[in-house]
């Protein structure tokens, strides 16, 4: 692991107190922060998850629910996605994504297909409280559209998708 | 002086930020094939066209809603049937800007461009989106520590 200098980008041992190279400090303890000025920069580095939570789309499925279950209830409440869960643990996500590549054209019998051979594994989550910057850190690297957020004890709390950022971006911050 | 980001958003293009890899098919392709295509190009969704011209766009959410589990949808059919007709669109001229907006307001995962004829010009991806503003930040996003409040007491191994 290590670690970029944000002045001069030269890659440091992690821990380390200053950039080898250019001898800028890396003894931040707080996050970096937003140019005063800047509301839409401030908006993604200071607001936490918490401020895009709606507190809907919170479903989660088994891992041995057959998949026809999963479809049917994205068909009829219109969502698009489900956190596994497994003994109080997550282990997985579907969205549609999955749905379509594992699914689709298959010629299974949906109803012996099981949520466990579907979902994306171990997918990356955020807590409420993690700058939105964060998720979308998240979002931008894994190429993921649904973040879970999870309390500390790994209770699910919401599905952030990237449309609740966008959305935020482009109102919420004003 | 440094621009903010909001200007920034304001001055930079969509045809700036996209990927070329445009994923198409005629309205009279059948669902199966449709479906084949997107599997193997990996997309979430199919624009529909035929000579530039935009029919429709086809997503992963018309396959999951309209398509599976149910046993009385003919594959053969054609994916004109299935697709949503005459989506919105943005020009590659419009702004980053106008694109979130678009799409953080629509929730849409895919938009296809047209330029000022009209005609297919390419399709911009919500994923697109977040890894610009992802990218926006290099240094301060990415030296976010895995857990934001921790903080390293010591250098690796000391």
């Amino acid at each position: 692991m290590k670690i970029k200098c944000p002045t001069c980008s030269y890659e440091n041992i992690e821990g380390t107190d200053r950039c080898a190279e250019c001898l800028h400090s890396l003894m931040q303890r707080d996050l970096p922060s937003p140019k005063s000025n800047d509301s839409l920069q401030k908006a993604m580095m200071t607001a936490p998850v918490s401020a895009l939570l709606t507190g809907k789309d919170l479903l989660v499925a088994d891992i041995s629910d057959p998949i026809e279950k999963i479809i049917r209830i994205f068909q009829k409440k219109q969502k698009n996605c489900v956190l596994v869960y497994k003994q109080k643990k997550i282990v997985g996500i579907i969205s549609n994504r999955d749905l379509l590549r594992k699914v689709a054209g298959q010629g299974q019998n949906l109803s012996e297909v099981t949520v466990e051979s579907v979902m994306t594994k171990n997918p990356e989550v955020v807590t409420a409280e993690d700058p939105i910057a964060f998720a979308i850190n998240k979002m931008g690297m894994g190429g993921f559209r649904h973040v879970p957020v999870l309390a500390e004890d790994g209770t699910p709390i919401s599905i952030i998708s990237i449309h609740d950022v966008l959305h935020y971006l482009s109102s919420g911050h004003k | 002086m440094e621009r903010s980001v909001e200007e920034l958003l304001k001055e930079k293009k969509i045809y700036q930020v996209i990927n070329k890899k445009l994923v198409q098919a005629p309205p009279d392709v059948s669902v199966k094939s449709a479906i084949e295509v997107m599997q193997e190009n990996k997309s979430g969704y199919l624009v529909i066209a035929e000579n530039k011209k935009i029919h429709g766009i086809f997503t992963e959410t018309d396959v999951v809603r309209k398509i599976l589990g149910g046993s009385d949808v003919d594959w053969n059919l054609p994916v004109s049937d299935f697709m949503t007709r005459d989506p919105l669109v943005l020009k590659p001229n419009d702004s980053v800007e106008k694109a979130i907006n678009l799409m953080g307001d629509n929730r849409f995962y895919h938009v296809p461009l047209v330029d000022d004829e009209g005609q297919l010009a390419g399709v911009l991806s919500v994923r697109t989106l977040i890894r610009f503003l992802a990218e926006f930040y290099p240094t301060e996003v990415f030296n976010l520590p895995p857990n934001p409040g921790q903080v390293m007491q010591s250098p690796e191994g000391g």
